[in-house]
């Protein structure tokens, strides 16, 4: 009866991780060839490509980079989207509807239009810096565009609403009445919360981690937008070489790292969440 | 090293079959019919391709061919040559911005143009065509400045690229990205009138870094918007920006910029038909069209680009406004700096802008 | 004990915080939208809008809306065919036992971190490759432009439907079965109402990954087929159109409506009024 199960599986990995495998094969077999620019490469198979990235600081300090900026971004999602699918999910009211698709909305418009309202919020002369200048909060105007806090925000655009779609998902599994039992009990409330509510959705909390991670690790358009010019993430670098300069060996190279770094990450903080009390209660 | 040879060889061949045509001529007069035949065009998208089938592509119809758009910008144009290497042409004419004919060319993607089927070229000048490419339209690229915050601030008008350093400019400048094809006249034109050249762009570099950059644009809208809200005071753009912005009530100037003796910054777009085209009648009649007096005015007009016909820029020149912010007479055009791409190694510039200019 | 002050307290910190949520998501648009209603000439963006009207509403190009359609197709497809390979997905890795679960897991998660540019070139080559040995070329055609979207939008689909599922007791399922129901009505009666939260979130992701999808579409787009980001980025090149700010008003609309019917359509409203599983 188990083993029905897998026969599930067939069709998904055939398809995705198919895809995955063959598109890449193509692409990544590159990297290991020299680059003779405009998509041709060299005969003899090499590992000079790597040997270039791994020894260019500009490269590793790009890497480094993106991987911080993921890891921030997967915090901060967690952070502001925990809390509010928690409130969504218990609100016993027709406004938990529309504010589920509120969030969703906020998805929809482009970041190719999105970026030109962050333009006018943030300018110097606009109504959150003359607020905050008058307040005396700010000794000087502060803007997004072109450092790292708002390619966080901007990334934190789309992610914010798939984690609370997804937490929502998984917090309204959780009965209200084992919350209600234990405040009887005499637990209050953040207790419940951290004791009962957080180990039963870890895998919610697991899950839109490490799917915000990801796509954060190979996010291009809202990077590159909002950026502007300045900030290069390794997607931007690839974007860069494959597009602007045709070296597709490089691009290649600098995509197949991005791709290990990234389900190394993945593994290894699996691994490491394996071993968490929560955890173990949860799969014992 | 041999491809640079072979690919100057060309630029001076072009000059050479400029003669030719004028004993082919009026065996032209008569378009033949492409009944039947659907060109294919990769371009611009937004609108630009709407204006290319309103003014060139209904002259194919008229002649019984139907004429499609492929939606993708000249970088991604090559991505989908170089995928579709050694096989089936996947599009018949293609649409390129100066800096990537170099590299569509090199990679031998493009046929030979039969020149004699281009009668229009009569009008061009003897750069502007050769059996691989056709002028197709040009932006002049300089400065756009908000003229009150320059007055308010007491900052004089400024005349090369090099100005940008003036002290209260620090942080009010918006300057194109590497991303969008005009940065290489940027770049260049900096190294020219610094002494460096095509082949030397570290002067270029070396104000680039100098410079404080409030953002860099890959949008116009969004270039427009930051100057709008006070954020950028001075953009490096096209003039065509500046036509548009007056032309919606904004006080905001346009600077040619001077280099060397020279003045202004040319930026050129190029058509090619590409190696395999089974429609190459229908495609030179297609690029004759596109260059033809009347269609690069409407073009011009609808589109804000700068027309590489002179019959159409004298005719644009009568409107105040473009005779104020574009230059169009002859003398003037031909005293643009026209960027030596054979000299110029693209994939090493972006990557030297890259390092020069990330955080 | 609870006093009735602290009862009236008790909701306060939640709401704020979500109050704070929504304006940080919210602000741009209000932006957007609130300069969509400016009836000034072109130029640039102006917020707060100073001449209140509803000219660019007229002002749209018939091209935004074609390409708004094909857009719109092509993320409802790519939202479906993501929901009926990643549902199955999900299932088989939460309730399969084997060795290796986690690669396949973060296999399948792998879309994500390849770049799009990546995704759009490599998709191109692999397209030529098929083509040559098969006579079809996926190139330039609405397929191939698809297979790439469901293939970046399925582990939008895995995620939250194995996230929901890992929560679920399959007791329920094995009751059911014992009491005589077949598999399939199992699957239909206990099983998809209980992870219709976790597949609405993936489906909805799914859709948006499409929708708002700029560099895979502009290498693998066709001929004659435009996507609305690729409309929209290519236009605001050149110039700032302010009917742009109103066809994304429209969208932004249109969209919260569609997504309130659909949530009672799936019965999510039900969901929320019983406080979910219990």
């Amino acid at each position: 009866m188990k083993a029905r199960w897998h026969w599930l599986l067939v069709p998904p990995v055939v398809l995705s991780v198919g895809l995955l495998a063959a598109s890449q094969f193509v692409f990544l077999r590159g990297s290991f060839f020299r680059d003779l620019r405009l998509g041709r490469f060299g005969t003899e198979p090499t590992l000079y490509n790597y040997l270039l990235v791994f020894t260019d600081s500009f490269y590793l300090d790009s890497l480094w980079l993106t991987i911080r900026l993921s890891a921030i971004v997967v915090v901060l999602t967690l952070l502001c989207g925990y809390p509010a699918a928690y409130v969504i999910a218990r609100l016993r009211s027709r406004w938990a509807m529309l504010l589920l698709a509120m969030i969703v909305v906020t998805s929809f418009v482009t970041i190719v239009i999105k970026v030109l309202g962050l333009v006018i919020l943030f300018s110097s002369g606009g109504m959150l810096n003359r607020f905050f200048l008058g307040l005396g909060l700010l000794d000087r105007p502060f803007t997004i565009l072109g450092n790292l806090t708002g390619v966080t925000i901007g990334l934190m655009h789309f992610t914010l609403g798939f984690a609370v779609l997804l937490l929502y998902g998984v917090i309204q599994t959780i009965p209200r009445s084992l919350e209600e039992a234990a405040q009887i009990h005499g637990a209050s409330r953040w207790r419940v919360f951290w004791r009962v509510i957080i180990p039963l959705s870890l895998p919610g909390v697991i899950v839109s981690a490490l799917i915000i991670f990801n796509l954060s690790m190979g996010a291009f358009t809202s990077a590159a937008l909002i950026g502007a010019g300045k900030i290069y993430t390794l997607p931007v670098l690839i974007q860069h070489t494959v597009i602007l300069q045709t070296k597709y060996a490089m691009g290649a190279t600098l995509s197949a790292v991005l791709l290990m770094t990234t389900l190394l990450i993945n593994l290894l903080s699996l691994m490491i969440v394996a071993r968490l009390p929560a955890a173990r209660r949860l799969t014992a | 090293m041999t491809k640079l040879v072979s690919r100057r060889d060309v630029l001076a061949g072009g000059a050479g079959l400029a003669a030719l045509p004028l004993v082919a001529a009026p065996a032209l007069a008569q378009s033949p019919r492409v009944d039947g035949v659907t060109l294919r065009i990769a371009t611009f998208g937004g609108g630009w391709e709407k204006a290319l089938h309103d003014f060139i592509g209904i002259e194919l119809e008229k002649l019984g061919g139907k004429d499609e758009y492929l939606p993708s910008p000249p970088r991604e144009s090559l991505a989908k040559l170089i995928a579709a290497r050694g096989r089936e042409a996947p599009v018949d004419v293609l649409e390129m911005a100066d800096n990537t004919w170099v590299d569509t060319f090199d990679g031998g993607f493009l046929q030979k143009i039969n020149l004699a089927n281009i009668p229009n070229k009569k009008d061009l000048e003897p750069h502007q065509y050769d059996e691989n490419k056709v002028a197709s339209w040009n932006t002049q690229e300089g400065l756009l400045y908000n003229i009150d915050k320059f007055k308010e601030n007491g900052i004089p008008v400024p005349e090369r690229y090099s100005d940008l350093t003036h002290p209260k400019l620090a942080g009010k400048i918006s300057m194109i990205d590497i991303s969008q094809a005009g940065s290489t006249q940027f770049l260049v034109g900096a190294s020219l009138d610094a002494g460096g050249s095509e082949s030397n762009l570290e002067p270029g570099l070396k104000l680039l870094k100098q410079l404080n950059v409030h953002k860099f644009w890959k949008l116009g809208a969004e270039a427009l918007t930051q100057m709008q809200a006070g954020d950028s005071w001075v953009a490096v753009m096209h003039a065509g920006f500046a036509v548009q912005t007056r032309r919606n009530g904004l006080n905001y100037g346009f600077v040619h910029p001077k280099v060397g003796a020279k003045r202004g910054m040319l930026k050129e777009g190029w058509l090619g038909i590409v190696k395999g085209s089974k429609n190459a009648a229908a495609a030179e009649f297609f690029l004759n069209a596109y260059v033809d007096a009347e269609a690069q005015e409407k073009l011009a007009l609808r589109r804000g680009i700068v027309p590489v016909n002179p019959t159409a820029r004298a005719n644009l020149a009568k409107d105040p406004l473009l005779k104020d912010i574009l230059l169009l007479s002859r003398e003037d055009v031909n005293n643009m700096v026209r960027v030596d791409f054979t000299k110029l190694d693209l994939a090493a510039m972006n990557d030297k802008w890259t390092r020069a200019v990330a955080n | 004990m609870i006093g009735p002050l602290a009862r009236l307290m008790r909701p306060v910190p939640g709401v704020a915080w979500l109050a704070a949520l929504y304006v940080f998501l919210l602000a741009p648009l209000i932006v957007v939208v609130g300069a969509s209603f400016n009836g000034g000439d072109r130029g640039a963006l102006n917020f707060p809008p100073t001449d209140l009207s509803l000219r660019w509403y007229g002002a749209v190009p018939m091209g935004l809306y074609r390409a708004l359609g094909i857009s719109l197709g092509l993320a409802l497809v790519t939202a479906l065919v993501g929901c009926l390979l990643g549902v199955p997905a999900a299932l088989g890795l939460i309730r399969a036992t084997f060795r290796g679960k986690q690669v396949v897991g973060a296999l399948f998660r792998a879309p994500l971190q390849v770049p799009a540019v990546v995704i759009g070139v490599s998709f191109l080559q692999f397209y030529y490759l098929v083509g040559d040995r098969t006579g079809f070329y996926a190139v330039d055609n609405v397929a191939g432009l698809m297979v790439a979207h469901i293939f970046m939008a399925t582990p939008y689909v895995i995620g939250p439907v194995g996230a929901v599922l890992q929560r679920f007791n399959p007791r329920l399922e094995e009751a059911a079965l014992i009491l005589g129901a077949t598999r399939w009505s199992t699957f239909r009666r206990v099983t998809l109402p209980l992870i219709m939260p976790g597949i609405y979130a993936g489906a909805v992701y799914a859709f948006m990954i499409s929708f708002a999808d700029l560099p895979v579409s502009l290498l693998l787009a066709g001929t004659n087929i435009k996507t609305f980001p690729v409309e929209i980025f290519q236009a605001m090149d050149y110039d700032f159109n302010p009917a742009l700010l109103a066809v994304s008003t429209m969208i932004i609309i249109f969209s919260l409506v569609a997504m309130v019917l659909l949530q009672r359509a799936i019965g999510l409203n039900a969901l929320l009024r019983t406080g979910g599983a219990s």
